[in-house]
């Protein structure tokens, strides 16, 4: 997996602020975990904190100081506000929140690589972790350890719904389908690297799960790469990792009822758009190499881009024109 | 998206509970308690319910509970403050006694209703924060109205639309309205009320709609509020403007009215909204000012002329803004200032002429005081000339002023004031006279007791007049008399400004205007050089001149000076004008014909002894032996008239009859010539017997050798001759037949121009065009462009068309 990282702010002033948490006046803690952040920052780019910071609601303080005191001193001086996020996973609070100082997504095109090589030569190893400061050396984070982007993208995405962070919802969205198709490249059959099997299962449990919600083209895509996987089942006779989980993707697929509907019903011939402008339904089939239209189509707007003659997408924000779009229009297998 | 259906197990949430916690912490909320609760925990339990597909349960709890709050605890709370006199009020009942109770109740009333509001208000923002998640997904995906739109919708049915009291069909919100209408009524009679408060209310109505859709024009203020204020506004001010114009004058109504329109924009601005600021605007306009503005300007004894008469400024600008806001033409006010200048500019035309008519003729009385009188007369109505421009510009300067300051520049106003000096100035037939003696006068040398700048100012209001003037031509040929006069006579007071006041004349009337005006002054300077040449011709025949006469000539284009007119008519009506020279002078004329003829040939040279002048040194012997010379200047008449005296004993005398015989000079100059030398005491240089002031035949003439001055060179002005005079009615017929030649051949020469362009024109169209042609210089006669039609048929320049019900004319080369 690629960790959470604060290398790639470089050596720039917002790093600066990040790691050294100077002038600081909000508080953010997740379970035992804790990060001093800026409101303006935060505030500026989440919805949900927006809100929070501007609300008459009471701002935690008292309470959670008590407890602060077997846990960190230093704190209880701090007249700072503070917020307590509960049900969430601290790995990827820190994640989220280094998205929030971050200019851009982390994962770029450029990262899949060096997460490749970062997997192989540890550079992102334990000390270089702690060292920065954003997960701290606690069991409870390294115990649950995340090997697979997929779930990563997934639950940022479920986070940025959350915390109302369109940026992010977008940027984790595209690199998941990103993720999808890569997975598909490097390795179709699933047979060099088990892991991808593994993190397809992780990830149908997080789109699908009841713990966050996730858009449709999540879904879509974890449906694809599960199909891509049905489909080469038969290669993994020989294989126990993967008869092993085979067995778990069957469970999967039993338990999750909107996952064994998406799997019997999503017709990658056609598909669904709903168009970002007057929100209708609309359904285009891959045989037509015409760019998927609604009734706004006469506006120049389709379902995701808009317009599509254009070369960057409105949707997904990406210069050359929507990958989502070209994911689905891609000859399939 | 559609929500997914079904439930996914794992940590299932109990709805009931958490809903629960929900609905207290909504309560809190709306108890004003929410500093209590943790903004995290509210946002956490509504993001699970959402995201385990309850949101519509979650949606439809809120609203009902908001349906419940605004029901049971803002409504009965804002229906208590509804009173008795509220209802009436709004029912329409006037209760005049109660006013004051019901403005009381009615601001407890707004107070209430305010407050509840902006509780609500705070309320539902906070949420609409916390229920952000759901508004973000479900209700996005299931298009349903924002929690805060609906709650606002709430607002509208539960409290404002519904029923004030039990009994009655009168609901909140027509309370409401009628406390405000009610109030800002208080306010139109100068009572101070609670602006904030009402403020308050209408921001309340602007910021809710009638539908979830919040169209702008589905505002509450707009579909409801709005209306009934226009329609009370109107009844008010139609009753007003009604009030006014029966008790006030002119200029209270309006000071009133520009008033009643700050007010209600400082109304739209502080009290409502500025939506209605041009509706508003609008109501007054009609109701006040458009309905009644024309009885105001006409207003007996205090409307527009009556300012204008005593420079009202102020209430003419305020007259000048009412009027372009109903009306953009300003019809009304230009009818009014019209009106009023073309009086006053026919006043001052009336009090010319009346000075002019002369005072009524004996016919017993002698010809030769009629003579003296008509003189007289002469001189007052050059004066009453100069009046009369003055009067037009003082006029002319007071509208400006009030153009400037109170019109605000306005071109319309300016183009009917343009308008009505035209028709006034145009109305007096002899304003090209008037004008050109002004001129005149400012122009002569010696303009007493005036600065330059006065001048110069005075020369470009003359100019501003000449715009006016219609008959262009008319006042060319005056300007060239008099022009030609300061020239000949050497009266202007600077060149240079005679020639400003042409370049002047270009710019405003054209070049064509000019032209002869210009060939004047080349004349003049053309003069000077052949007098220079002259001099060196003399010079270098080497005969020397005994008589040392300087002859200085002035060479003038007959076509271009107005000579007919500078030749004052024999009695016999004959313009003889030449006289018997003495031998010297003689000489020297003939000399320079000589001499000019050599250089022109084919030139006539025709001598003007009337508009000479000469220099000549006279000696006087006094009885003691002693010798005086003097330096004289004379006209030439005089000078030949003196030179007779030359060759005479000094005790001997001419008689009238010899000196008429021996010069021939022609009877009225030189009549007028003797007087100026035997009768005027300071230049007497001719004894005359009998003494008296009359030259009659018969008398005797000497040298006076004990004439004293104390100057060395004097001025022996011409009687009556001298400066520019207003014509008299016999000059002014001939001026006008002659001008009326002028235009003949104008005319001719425009139809000529048009049809030999055109070839064949239809009767209407070369009448147009001719007209157009000619407009710039003066406003040619039908009549006449018919005649001179008529005449060049005659001479064949033009044929007649084939169709006589289609008169056309054709050019025949």
């Amino acid at each position: 997996m690629a960790p959470p990282t604060t290398e790639y702010l470089k050596d720039s002033f917002m790093k600066r602020l990040f790691e050294q948490g100077l002038f600081t006046d909000f508080t953010i803690r997740c379970q035992r975990h804790k990060w001093n952040v800026h409101k303006a920052i935060v505030c500026g780019r989440s919805g949900y904190f927006r809100r929070l910071c501007t609300s008459d609601f009471k701002v935690s303080r008292s309470s959670e100081r008590q407890r602060d005191v077997q846990f960190d001193s230093e704190l209880q001086e701090a007249a700072e506000a503070t917020i307590e996020i509960c049900d969430d996973n601290p790995d990827i609070v820190g994640r989220m929140l280094i998205y929030l100082y971050n200019p851009t997504y982390y994962a770029s095109s450029a990262d899949w690589d060096l997460y490749q090589e970062c997997t192989n030569a540890g550079v992102f190893g334990e000390a270089k972790r702690r060292q920065a400061l954003v997960i701290p050396n606690d069991e409870s984070c390294t115990a649950k350890h995340l090997p697979d982007p997929l779930v990563v993208h997934a639950k940022l995405h479920g986070m940025s719904k959350k915390y109302d962070i369109p940026d992010l919802q977008h940027a984790s969205c595209v690199r998941f389908v990103e993720c999808v198709v890569q997975a598909i490249e490097l390795d179709p059959t699933f047979t060099e690297y088990t892991c991808y099997a593994e993190d397809l299962l992780d990830a149908i449990d997080v789109v699908y799960g009841s713990k966050q919600d996730s858009d449709q083209i999540l879904r879509e895509a974890t449906v694809y790469l599960a199909r891509v996987f049905m489909k080469t089942i038969d290669e993994h006779m020989n294989n126990d990792g993967m008869k092993d989980l085979e067995k778990e993707f069957r469970d999967i697929v039993r338990s999750e009822k909107d996952f064994a509907w998406d799997m019997a019903s999503i017709d990658f011939e056609k598909a669904r758009f709903t168009c970002k402008y007057c929100h209708q339904d609309f359904i285009v089939t891959k045989k037509t190499s015409d760019p998927p239209e609604c009734e706004c189509a006469g506006r120049g707007l389709c379902g995701r881009c808009v317009p599509v003659s254009e070369r960057s997408c409105s949707y997904c924000g990406l210069p050359g024109g929507c990958r989502l779009i070209e994911w689905e229009n891609r000859p399939r297998k | 998206m559609a929500p997914w259906q079904g439930l996914t197990n794992n940590d299932t949430v109990d709805f009931d509970v958490t809903w629960g916690i929900l609905e207290g912490a909504l309560r809190e909320i709306h108890a004003k308690n929410a500093s209590k609760l943790s903004f995290e925990e509210l946002y956490r339990n509504a993001y699970k319910l959402v995201l385990k597909k309850k949101g519509e349960e979650l949606y439809n709890r809120v609203s009902g509970l908001e349906q419940e709050l605004l029901r049971e605890n803002v409504r009965s709370r804002v229906v208590q403050m509804v009173t008795s006199p509220l209802i009436l009020g709004a029912s329409g009942e006037q209760v005049g006694g109660q006013a004051h109770q019901r403005r009381a109740d009615g601001e407890r009333f707004l107070g209430v209703l305010k407050n509840a509001y902006k509780d609500h208000d705070i309320c539902m923002k906070m949420i609409t924060d916390v229920l952000m998640y759901m508004e973000r997904t479900y209700c996005q995906d299931q298009r349903h109205p924002s929690i805060y739109a609906m709650a606002m919708a709430l607002f509208r049915t539960q409290v404002l639309r519904s029923p004030a009291t039990d009994q009655s069909d009168i609901n909140v919100m027509a309370i409401l309205e009628s406390a405000i209408l009610d109030m800002i009524a208080m306010e139109r009679k100068n009572e101070i009320i609670d602006r904030p408060l009402i403020r308050a209310c209408i921001c309340m109505l602007e910021e809710l709609y009638e539908t979830f859709q919040e169209e702008e024009s589905s505002k509450l203020y707009l579909t409801s509020f709005e209306p009934k204020f226009l329609e009370s506004s109107r009844i008010f001010y139609h009753r007003e403007g009604q009030d006014l114009v029966a008790n006030a004058d002119a200029g209270t109504f309006c000071r009133h009215a520009r008033k009643r329109l700050r007010e209600e924009d400082e109304r739209c601005q502080q009290t409502l909204s500025t939506l209605t600021d041009q509706k508003i605007k609008s109501v007054v306009d009609k109701e006040l000012i458009g309905a009644h503005i024309r009885d105001v300007i006409n207003m007996e004894g205090t409307g527009v002329k009556h300012m204008l008469d005593n420079d009202r400024l102020e209430d003419l600008s305020n007259v000048f803004d009412l009027n372009s806001r109903v009306d953009p033409k300003k019809a009304a006010l230009k009818d009014a200032v019209q009106k009023r200048i073309v009086s006053l500019g026919s006043e001052i035309n009336n009090m010319s002429s009346g000075a002019v008519v002369p005072p009524p003729n004996n016919a017993s009385e002698q010809a030769k005081k009629e003579e003296g009188e008509k003189d007289k007369n002469v001189n007052q109505q050059t004066a009453s000339a100069i009046k009369w421009v003055d009067d037009v510009l003082t006029l002319k300067t007071k509208y400006d002023r009030i153009w400037e300051e109170a019109f605000k520049k306005d071109s319309n106003m300016e183009k009917a004031l343009e308008y009505s000096f035209q028709e006034f100035i145009n109305a007096n037939q002899r304003s090209s006279e008037h004008l050109s003696l002004y001129l005149d006068e400012y122009l002569k040398k010696g303009a007493k007791g005036k600065t330059d700048l006065e001048v110069d100012a005075n020369l470009d209001k003359g100019i501003l007049l000449l715009q006016y003037i219609q008959d262009k031509d008319h006042f060319e040929n005056y300007y060239k008399k008099h022009l030609s006069k300061r020239l000949l006579q050497r009266k202007s007071a600077s060149m240079d400004i005679e020639r400003q006041m042409i370049s002047k004349m270009k710019m405003k009337v054209g070049n064509t205007f000019t032209q002869r005006l210009e060939s004047m002054f080349k004349d003049m300077a053309l003069s000077e050089d052949l007098t220079k040449q002259y001099k060196t011709h003399v010079a270098e025949l080497g005969d020397p001149d005994t008589t040392r006469i300087d002859l200085e000539a002035s060479i003038l284009t007959t076509t271009m000076w107005p000579v007919d007119s500078m030749v004052r008519r024999n009695e016999d009506g004959s313009t003889k004008t030449a006289c018997i020279y003495p031998p010297v002078v003689e000489n020297a004329r003939k000399r320079f014909e000589h001499f000019y003829l050599k250089k022109h040939s084919g030139r006539t040279l025709s001598w003007q002894p009337q508009l000479g002048s000469a220099d000549i040194r006279a000696t006087f012997t006094k009885p003691d032996g002693k010798t005086k010379r003097h330096e004289l200047n004379v006209s030439t008449y005089a000078m030949v008239i003196l030179l007779l005296f030359n060759d005479l004993p000094a005790d001997q005398c001419l008689s009238y009859e010899e000196i008429q015989a021996r010069t021939s000079i022609p009877e009225n100059e030189l009549c007028r010539n003797l007087q100026s030398l035997a009768v005027v005491p300071k230049t007497r240089i001719l004894k005359k017997d009998p003494m008296s002031k009359e030259i009659k035949p018969g008398d005797k003439f000497y040298f006076n050798e004990s004439f004293t001055s104390p100057y060395m060179k004097v001025k022996v002005g011409v009687v009556s001759n001298a400066g520019s005079k207003a014509e008299n009615s016999d000059e002014r017929r001939a001026t006008k037949r002659k001008a009326d030649e002028e235009r003949g051949t104008t005319i001719e020469a425009a139809i000529v121009r048009i049809m030999k362009q055109r070839k064949h024109l239809p009767h209407q169209q070369l009448i147009a065009e001719v007209i157009q042609q000619l407009a710039n210089r003066f406003q040619p006669d039908v009549n006449m462009i018919k005649q001179r039609i008529e005449s060049l048929m005659e001479r064949e320049y033009l044929e007649r068309g084939p169709d006589p019900s289609k008169p056309s004319y054709t050019y025949l080369a």
